[in-house]
Parts: structure tokens; C-alpha cells; sequence
């Protein structure tokens, strides 16, 4: 899936519950299994914006959303969902088929 | 006040240990270590990326060893880390994890002649002095010096649990890493530190004196229990017996453990921890009863308090509890 059409999606995620929703996609990451399958730069990224606290901006939503994907995207979209986020789950599964 | 200090084991990829560490900065720790140990991820590595993501805490290896790496290599090392983030790195050294060792076919010798040489080679190194015709019982250089300058002077600290090497670390160490959790071995191990100390003619204001204890925190008491089980495992098997004894601990069940640690079932040998063991090996419990055994041990002079591993069943949770309802109750 494309940056842009991710960051569409990010877009939808109301600031009120994002940094509850950071937290748990941070937890995502750190107790996947296979932790060395994320890219380099993502991990970078990610640890980047965790120093400045911005992960629960749109850039950091971007970048968890993809690292969280990358390594379990079962939980991921389950997460979503339980933070009443079907849509955003939704939209997600739509970008992953059209690739 | 006491500083507080985390150990981290690299055994995972390196962003998540730099993520913690990071956690670990904002949530008001002083110090950081990272093991050495030559199964997991390379301790300088790791450091690097963590000084290169944080700003003010201090990190050094807790603790290196001079047998399987040797102290010239760690002054290198060391100095060359300092250069990433000057002042904020340290040197912590100990004789090292006998059964590692062992697997690596190295021999350990004379651990108490090998660290003070070690400590004597490591801060000739970093302090510009440099080595000539050194010749020691267990190290001899002909001759060494760094090619590069260190700009700040670099505290070695020194890893202990025996009456020797606790008394060398008060003769020599700016720092002394306490391999202890029990309050009142860590009283004791004090009272040895400043033995040293005065045999050398030294003031303990110059020694940084730090608790590095099995640690295990949850809201839930038998949680943190059950998360210390593994660490304290490995702390039964390794025990002496007269330590076990020392804590009244049943030695054929101590030897039970060591049996199924050895054959690899790992199942058999944690769920046989008892709470008698684990309060001996670690400190465990909720945050108030963390607080209260805390409290015990700095009033031994314990100058930094290190949340050691396994920290909790939940490291990013674990930390959480520790930055805000532990560390407050001490600031």
C-alpha cells in the first residue's frame, strides 16, 4: 500500500483516542514474534519519532500502522477494531488487496 | 537522593531495547547498563544506538569481562563509545558468567588477580597512560596505548558478589555493581565495599555505590512472582551451597532445578522456584511492596538502585509501574 493512501486513512483516526491506540500498537511491536522482519528504516523511524513523542501524530500513526502491519496484522486490524476503528480496519484490508 | 539505574539483556533486536531505553530516559532513570554476554547482541552495538537515541542518561556494560574480551579491546571500546556522547559513558567490569564462560572454553583464573589487572590496564588506557612492560599474574602487555585522545575522565565500575572482589571494588572501583537483591546481603556486601575502601584509604563519597538486583514488578503480586521464576532459576543453579544454606534454602531442591536446567527442561526447573528462593535472589512484588524492599536497601548506602532483569512479565509495563510509582516515592 501507498504512503498516501495510508496517510488517507490515518487521517480518520480521531486525535482523541490516538494515543491510547499508539500504546497499543507499540505493544503490537514490541511482543510480535520475528521482530528482525522490520525494515531498517521503519524501525528507525520509529524509534525517531518515540524519542521526539510524536507517535501519536499523523507521521507517527503512519509509521506504527505500517510497522505494526508488517509484523502482525492479525492483531493489528483486531486492535482497530476493538477501538471501535472498523472503517480504518476496513480501509486497511482494501489498500493491502489492491497492494 | 538515590539515582536509579535499568539493565537491559540484548537478547532481542536492537529497537526494542533502544525503545526501552528510550522509555527508560523520559521516565527519569540516571543510568543504564547493557550485558555482555557473546550469545546475545553485541553490547557496544547496542550502547551506540542507545546513546545515539538519547540525550541525558549514562549507559556503560554491566558488566563485561576481561577473560573472554580482552581489557585493551574494552578501553577501545570504551573510549570510542565515549566519543558518541562524551561524560555520559562508563566501564562496568566483572569476573564474568562462569557457565558462558565455560560453553566458550575459557578458562577462568585467578578472577580477583585478573580484575584488578584489568581495572589497572583499562584506566591506563583510558587516561592516556598507557602501558609499558606490564607484567602481571594474569595479563602481561608489552606495550599499549590508545592512538586517540580521551577527553573526560571515564568511571570504571566493578561487578561483585564475593567478599574479595567486593573489597577490591572499594579499593578500586569508582562504582561497584552489588550482584545482590536481598537486603541484607546487600548490607553486608556494603560493609565489605567499605572495608576496601578504607584499606586504600578511600573516601565512599568517591564510590558509586549501586544494588543491581533481580527485579520483577506487576500490580499483581503472584505475577511478578511468576515472571522473576526463570531469573531466580538460574540463580538457584548457579548458587554455591553454602549460599543456599546461608538463605535456608532446601539444597535438594535447589539441586532439582539445576538437574532439569542442565537437561534443558525448562518447565520442570522454573515452576520449582519457592517464594523462599525468590525472596533470597530477587525483589519482586507490587509497586508497594517494591517500594518497601527498596527502602530496605538503601539504607544500607546504596547510592544507585538498578531494576534489573527481568523487570516484569511486561518490559514496557514494568517500567511504566517503576517511573511512576516507584521512583516518585524516592525524589
Amino acid at each position: 500500500m501507498s504512503s498516501v493512501d495510508l496517510s488517507e486513512v490515518v487521517a480518520k483516526i480521531p486525535r482523541s483516542i490516538r494515543s491510547n491506540l499508539s500504546t497499543q500498537l507499540v505493544d503490537i511491536l514490541l511482543n510480535a514474534k520475528g521482530g528482525d522482519k522490520l525494515s531498517s528504516s521503519l524501525a528507525k523511524s520509529f524509534l525517531y519519532l518515540w524519542q521526539k513523542d510524536r507517535l501519536a501524530e499523523d507521521e507517527g500513526m503512519d509509521v506504527l500502522l505500517k510497522a505494526a502491519l508488517s509484523l502482525d496484522a492479525e492483531a493489528t486490524l483486531k486492535q482497530l477494531s476493538e477501538s471501535n476503528l472498523s472503517e480504518v480496519a476496513d480501509a486497511i484490508q482494501k489498500l493491502s488487496k489492491k497492494g | 537522593m538515590v539515582n536509579f539505574g535499568v539493565e537491559f539483556v540484548p537478547k532481542d533486536v536492537y529497537w526494542r531495547t533502544v525503545y526501552y531505553a528510550i522509555q527508560a530516559e523520559k521516565g527519569g532513570f540516571d543510568n543504564l547498563w547493557i550485558t555482555d554476554h557473546f550469545i546475545n547482541r553485541s553490547v557496544y552495538v547496542t550502547l551506540t544506538l542507545i546513546l545515539n537515541y538519547t540525550e541525558r542518561i549514562k549507559v556503560g556494560t554491566g558488566v563485561t569481562n576481561p577473560f573472554l574480551i580482552s581489557p585493551l579491546a574494552t578501553a577501545s571500546n570504551i573510549a570510542s563509545l565515549n566519543e558518541v556522547a562524551p561524560g555520559r559513558v562508563v566501564c562496568g567490569i566483572g569476573a564474568g558468567d562462569l557457565t558462558t564462560l565455560e560453553q566458550a572454553g575459557v578458562q577462568v583464573t585467578k578472577p580477583l588477580s585478573a580484575m584488578r589487572e584489568a581495572v589497572q590496564m583499562i584506566n591506563a588506557l583510558l587516561k592516556g597512560e598507557g602501558l609499558q612492560n606490564f607484567e602481571g599474574t594474569v595479563f602481561k602487555v608489552k606495550s599499549a596505548r590508545l592512538a586517540f585522545k580521551v577527553r573526560n575522565p571515564i568511571p570504571i565500575y566493578i561487578g561483585a558478589q564475593g567478599a574479595k572482589m567486593l573489597k577490591l571494588a572499594g579499593e578500586m572501583g569508582d562504582g561497584v555493581l552489588i550482584n545482590a537483591s536481598n537486603p541484607a546481603d546487600i548490607k553486608e556486601a556494603v560493609e565489605l565495599v567499605k572495608e576496601g575502601a578504607s584499606s586504600a584509604g578511600r573516601s565512599m563519597d568517591k564510590i558509586d555505590v549501586a544494588a543491581y538486583t533481580a527485579f520483577s514488578i506487576h500490580e499483581n503480586e503472584e505475577k511478578a512472582f511468576k515472571a522473576a521464576m526463570p531469573v531466580v532459576a538460574f540463580i538457584v543453579a548457579g548458587a554455591p551451597d553454602p549460599v543456599l544454606e546461608k538463605h535456608q534454602i532446601n539444597l535438594e531442591a535447589a539441586k532439582k532445578i539445576k538437574d532439569a536446567l542442565v537437561k534443558g527442561d525448562f518447565p520442570t526447573a522454573f515452576s520449582a522456584v519457592t517464594r523462599e528462593m525468590a525472596d533470597a535472589f530477587s525483589l519482586y512484588g507490587t509497586p508497594a511492596q517494591c517500594i518497601e524492599k527498596i527502602s530496605q536497601i538503601l539504607k544500607a548506602g546504596v547510592t544507585q538502585f538498578v531494576v534489573g532483569s527481568p523487570i516484569g512479565s511486561n518490559v514496557r509495563k514494568a517500567i511504566d509501574l517503576v517511573v511512576k510509582e516507584v521512583i516518585p516515592h524516592f525524589r
